[in-house]
């Protein structure tokens, strides 16, 4: 159950992750996902060590061709709409990560 | 104060269109008391693991419903710790007779999981991770693939090392008649296979089973006596954080390490008097995970020896892993698999295993995880 309280929650700590850098650390491709992630599979789900040593797991955004990624390559936070708003007319965000 | 177990039962493994939750449960604890040659009367309580009933069908207070099947007003407690919810309720239910002296109990697990769509069951499965995991569109499967890839990159091994382990427990699959899959695979098979999480493939992965399975364990000592039974030598469990995010190494999971040196520490027991153990190959790398966190191979030797074959029982080396053909081939219902892997270690150590029957054990470990390593229960049983 999404409730805007529970959305307005979660996303009070996803500013604080955005525009920061990191290094991949592993990698996948998701092939067979969750029901609300079905219109974009496969997609790519990166762990991420950021500058200061937090690790975040999110998804690769704005890459056209993923077979090329290595451990080590760099990526930046940005914001993504995590699914299209149903009740409530709450939009959850969430982070997602691009190669820089 | 002991504890034993004196008596095994499991449904089949697989689709069972037929069968609703509570038809399975049913099923197994008839099946049980008959092979422990026990009435319903003679039982103080039922510890119940059971992951997905209240997610999938909203079908919870499990208690109230199998005490309404039988007629019960004993105690009975619903046991929950994702994959390692019949792990756990094993646990409960050890701790409570060696508390209670002259107690008899049941331990149950069971879940459906056939009745919904794959999307659904993945979705359900993902409430066993963290909030920041759920969001970013990971699954079970590629949350074990992340950990996967960094052990293939870290020891120079590749998907063969996994699929092995696939192999190895298809082949033991075959012989085990409540398996849901009996049929041997090839390494060619395993790679060829649809991806599921790279680098993951669908015959790397359990497959989504119904299933019910059941054990009885008793610290009453006429029941003992008459019966013949197992001991359980040391029971321990482990946590760790939820999300693979805060753990300190992804090429293992260290409940299971934790939770294995207790475990041998209480048995006074050397990894090498294992012969038998039934771990949890939820995934293929979980296996070759297993192998080393249990201690039972160095440090990035699993991808070798697993191709290798060296569990493989017929090639009776001196420790075969997953006769019952592992989460793998013989299904992961998932609340019912922690049982069915203590269960196999009894038929073994009884001579009860018939075709997959190993020469002469003595010693026995079963291995359960849930989520992707927040939990491990690792038990010894010996003759």
């Amino acid at each position: 159950m999404i409730s805007p309280v529970k959305v307005w929650r979660r996303q009070k700590t996803i500013r604080d992750l955005l525009g920061k850098e990191g290094e991949i650390v592993t990698w996948t491709k998701i092939f067979t996902p969750p029901p609300q992630f079905k219109h974009i599979a496969p997609y790519t789900v990166v762990l991420v060590e950021l500058k200061g040593g937090q690790n975040i797991c999110a998804q690769l955004v704005d890459c056209m061709d993923d077979s090329s990624i290595q451990t080590g390559d760099k990526v930046v936070v940005t914001l993504r709409k995590l699914r299209e708003s149903i009740a409530d007319d709450v939009i959850p965000y969430t982070i997602a990560c691009k190669l820089i | 104060m002991k504890s034993y177990i004196i008596g095994y039962h499991t449904t089949q493994f697989g689709e069972l269109w037929d069968k609703s939750l509570f038809d399975l449960v049913e099923d197994t604890i008839v099946g049980v008391l008959k092979n422990a040659h026990l009435e319903i009367g003679n039982i103080d309580a039922i510890f119940f693991g059971n992951m997905l009933g209240g997610i999938l069908e909203n079908n919870l207070h499990a208690g109230a419903k199998i005490a309404d099947i039988f007629g019960l007003t004993i105690p009975i407690y619903r046991v929950e710790g994702a994959c390692a919810s019949g792990g756990l309720a094993v646990n409960l239910a050890h701790e409570y007779v060696q508390s209670r002296k002259g107690k008899t109990v049941l331990v149950v697990g069971a879940e459906k999981m056939t009745d919904v769509q794959p999307e659904f069951i993945t979705q359900g499965l993902m409430s066993a991770a963290s909030g920041e995991e759920q969001e970013s569109g990971i699954t079970f499967p590629g949350l074990y693939a992340l950990m996967a890839r960094m052990y293939l990159k870290k020891y120079r091994y590749d998907k063969k090392n996994l699929a092995a382990i696939a192999v190895k427990n298809h082949a033991h699959g075959l012989l085990n008649p409540t398996a849901h899959f009996r049929r041997a695979i090839t390494i060619e098979q395993v790679l060829k296979s649809s991806t599921v999480a790279e680098p993951l493939g669908l015959l790397d992965c359990s497959p989504v089973s119904d299933g019910a399975s059941s054990i009885v364990i008793t610290s009453d000592s006429s029941l003992i006596k008459k019966k013949s039974g197992v001991t359980i030598l040391s029971s321990q469990v482990s946590t760790d954080s939820i999300s693979l995010l805060q753990r300190d190494s992804l090429l293992g999971i260290k409940a299971t390490q934790i939770a294995a040196d207790k475990a041998f520490t209480e048995s006074k027991l050397k990894r090498t008097d294992i012969s038998l153990a039934e771990v949890h190959d939820c995934f293929t790398i979980a296996e070759l995970f297993a192998m080393e966190d249990l201690g039972f191979w160095k440090r990035g030797e699993a991808g070798k020896r697993a191709i290798q074959y060296e569990t493989l029982s017929e090639n009776k080396g001196p420790l075969i892993v997953n006769t019952s053909g592992g989460l793998k081939a013989a299904g992961h219902p998932v609340g019912a698999t922690g049982i069915k892997q203590v269960g196999e270690l009894f038929l073994q150590l009884t001579g009860k295993a018939e075709k997959r029957q190993i020469q002469s054990p003595r010693y026995g470990l079963a291995q359960n995880v849930g989520g992707s390593g927040g939990t491990a229960v690792v038990t010894i049983v010996g003759i």
